[in-house]
């Protein structure tokens, strides 16, 4: 009984040797397509806090990685953008089969361009809690924005909004007044409007009562 | 055979070395698959994510949606309009460009752009965006 034990335990090593074998095998032969099929990008950027994404064409993007990273990427063309605290960079890079590429991203501060998003806005809330809608407030800001485009702060006293007396079986618009201050030049503000979207608003000095400003807005996508 | 427990504990041993060699010295890194979207979706994640916290990437259908998207200059300029979704939705456009076949944002989010800046961008993007009325003169 001794030998036949021993033959069947040999057999077993013999047997675990083997799939070893066989498993370390298939495993080159996977490392072998990766490699072949892939291209290796390694970034750097001068943020090791910088989330990197990509993305490529007609697909999601994904986080790679933070700071500096490397990744394997089938062949084409990627957009690379890292970012940090509104510091950005961004490159296109193509890749190809069995080659390496290497970028190395700097991350600066974007120009700013004046627009309606980049004006600070204090107690805006009060607008939507009088009854405005998220996209009557948005065209507010552009009025706003369409009055005075250096504006950089309107900061909307809340005690001074006041909804004008609307008679419900009529067919007159709603008005909401109120006082702002643009870059500290106070300014009294009167919204009309009618529908959820559309809003005319004028911008009037408040101590003489003369008009300053009077625009509507323009809902993006249908033009003028 | 000789302790035979102890050659197989090495062997595997040795067969984990070599994986790990292969792994780190002729991979080198791990593969990024990136799925499927249509065209756009992945480059204005990746441009809102810059504008916002960085670290999280916006979903097209869950955080943001893409409409009106129009190709310009024989597809190598795109404008589309987003819109954020949630609690305070948001509509802006953002003007695209392809290049080695991807695209890359070129102006915007932003609801309007100064004049200065969309008239030194190619005649049939500056013509679009005044259509659009996304054009501003600066007041001072």
């Amino acid at each position: 009984m001794y030998p036949q034990n021993s033959v069947r335990r040999v057999n077993w090593w013999a047997m675990s040797i083997v799939i070893g074998l066989v498993f370390l095998g298939l495993y080159i032969f996977y490392a072998y397509r990766v490699v072949q099929g892939t291209g290796l990008l390694t970034i750097t950027t001068s943020d090791l806090h910088a989330t990197i994404t990509i993305s490529g064409n007609k697909t999601t993007a994904a986080i790679i990685g933070t700071g500096n990273t490397k990744v394997r990427l089938k062949p084409g063309s990627y957009l690379i953008v890292a970012g940090n605290q509104g510091m950005q960079a961004s490159q296109v890079v193509t890749v190809s089969k069995g080659n390496k590429a290497d970028i190395k991203l700097q991350l600066v501060q974007p120009a700013v361009i004046p627009s309606p998003d980049t004006v600070s806005y204090d107690n805006v809330q009060t607008l939507l809690d009088y009854g405005l809608n998220p996209a009557q407030v948005a065209n507010v800001k552009q009025v706003f924005f369409q009055y005075k485009t250096s504006t950089k702060t309107i900061s909307i006293d809340s005690s001074s909004v006041k909804q004008e007396p609307h008679n419900p079986a009529g067919n007159d618009p709603f008005k909401l007044d109120f006082n702002a201050t643009l870059d500290g030049t106070t300014v009294k503000a009167v919204v009309v409007y009618s529908s959820f979207d559309d809003i005319q608003m004028q911008i009037y000095d408040p101590s003489s009562g003369a008009l300053l400003y009077s625009g509507s807005s323009v809902p993006t996508g249908e033009g003028t | 055979m000789k302790n035979p427990p102890v050659i197989l504990s090495l062997f595997f041993g040795f067969i984990v070395l070599v994986i790990l060699v292969v792994q780190s010295v002729f991979i080198g890194a791990g593969t990024v698959n990136l799925k499927s979207a249509p065209q756009l979706t992945g480059q204005i994640s990746q441009i809102l994510a810059a504008k916002g916290d960085g670290h999280t990437l916006p979903t097209l259908g869950k955080d943001f949606k893409l409409s009106g998207t129009t190709y310009l200059q024989n597809s190598t300029w795109a404008v589309t309009e987003i819109s954020t979704l949630g609690n305070y939705p948001n509509t802006s456009l953002a003007v695209l460009q392809s290049k080695s076949g991807v695209y890359q944002v070129a102006l915007g989010p932003g609801t309007t752009f100064p004049e200065s800046v969309v008239d030194n961008m190619p005649a049939d993007i500056s013509n679009y965006l005044h259509l659009k009325g996304a054009v501003y003169v600066p007041t001072e």
